[in-house]
């Protein structure tokens, strides 16, 4: 792949143009990861707000009717629910996992099968997250880039 | 949508066939020689509404495999007896054969399945290997 960089004044706003010979998951990662760039979260963390890029979520998750935002090292509150999210960020490489939990995809380094019919995903900040077989397919269809 | 009407299908032949098989060795134990023609056709309604059970039990999601294996179970052996007594199969079959046959079927699903998952993930662990490189 190749990248080219072009400084243009008259613009307003970064422009980026993907020239491909066909279509491929390649260029559908590549997609997403711009997407990711470009959408945002509004959290909150001890009363103060913060607009957190897709790019920086690890995965977000709903426990007792509240949402949080998982960065690297930091955990946020926000008042979106999951379902919402999950619509918002999908283009950005979110896909559902289990019922209470989505997962940026690129934050994902390996997936290990548990004796439960469960598996385990091992993200690249070292957590750990259960994923349902029934959202499985959701994973690889994002792989495969069919979701974006 | 027709992805999931082929797998639906598929899932319902596969353990139609199963079940008969079992339904025949059982038989086989106990003396039978034949199984009726319309037994066969029962068999696949039955499986036709175990499937679509267990489309509405997967949405069931608890934290405990023991519970989620639990309903499975519980609501295939429950439709295989109101089945049972609707086509009058226990005046050849005791219930405990019937219930016999549903829970073999369901573990043989269960662990077909280990296998499909485990390609899924091998599958997904090379996407993710290859998109590091």
């Amino acid at each position: 792949m190749k990248i080219k960089k072009i400084k243009n004044p008259s613009l307003y706003d970064i422009e980026v143009n993907i020239h491909y010979p066909y279509e491929n998951p390649e260029v559908n990662r590549v997609v997403i990861a711009l997407h990711s760039l470009n959408i945002s979260v509004l959290c909150k963390k001890q009363n103060t707000k913060y607009i957190i890029s897709a790019s920086d979520i690890y995965y977000i998750e709903s426990v007792d009717k509240k949402t949080f935002v998982c960065l690297e090292k930091d955990v946020l509150s926000t008042h979106n629910p999951l379902y919402q999210l999950l619509e918002d960020l999908k283009s950005a490489g979110f896909v559902q996992i289990s019922k209470s939990c989505l997962l940026n995809i690129n934050a994902l380094e390996k997936i290990r099968p548990l004796f439960n019919s469960r598996m385990e995903a091992y993200l690249s900040n070292g957590e750990k997250l259960l994923i349902t077989r029934k959202y499985l397919n959701s994973i690889k269809n994002m792989l495969n880039g069919e979701e974006s | 949508m027709k992805k999931r009407l082929i797998t639906f299908a598929k899932n319902t032949l596969i353990t139609t066939g199963f079940t008969l098989i079992l339904l025949a060795g059982f038989a086989l134990v106990v003396g039978g020689c034949a199984i009726y023609v319309k037994t066969i056709f029962e068999a696949l309604l039955v499986n036709v509404c175990i499937q679509l059970s267990y489309l509405l039990t997967q949405k069931i999601e608890t934290s405990y495999f023991i519970l989620d294996a639990f309903i499975d179970i519980t609501s295939i052996v429950i439709i295989a007896l109101l089945f049972g007594k609707l086509f009058d199969w226990f005046i050849s079959t005791p219930a405990w054969v019937l219930i016999t046959i549903s829970i073999m079927t369901y573990i043989a699903c269960f662990l077909f399945q280990i296998v499909r998952v485990k390609d899924d993930i091998d599958f997904i662990n090379e996407k993710l290997s290859q998109k590091r490189k």
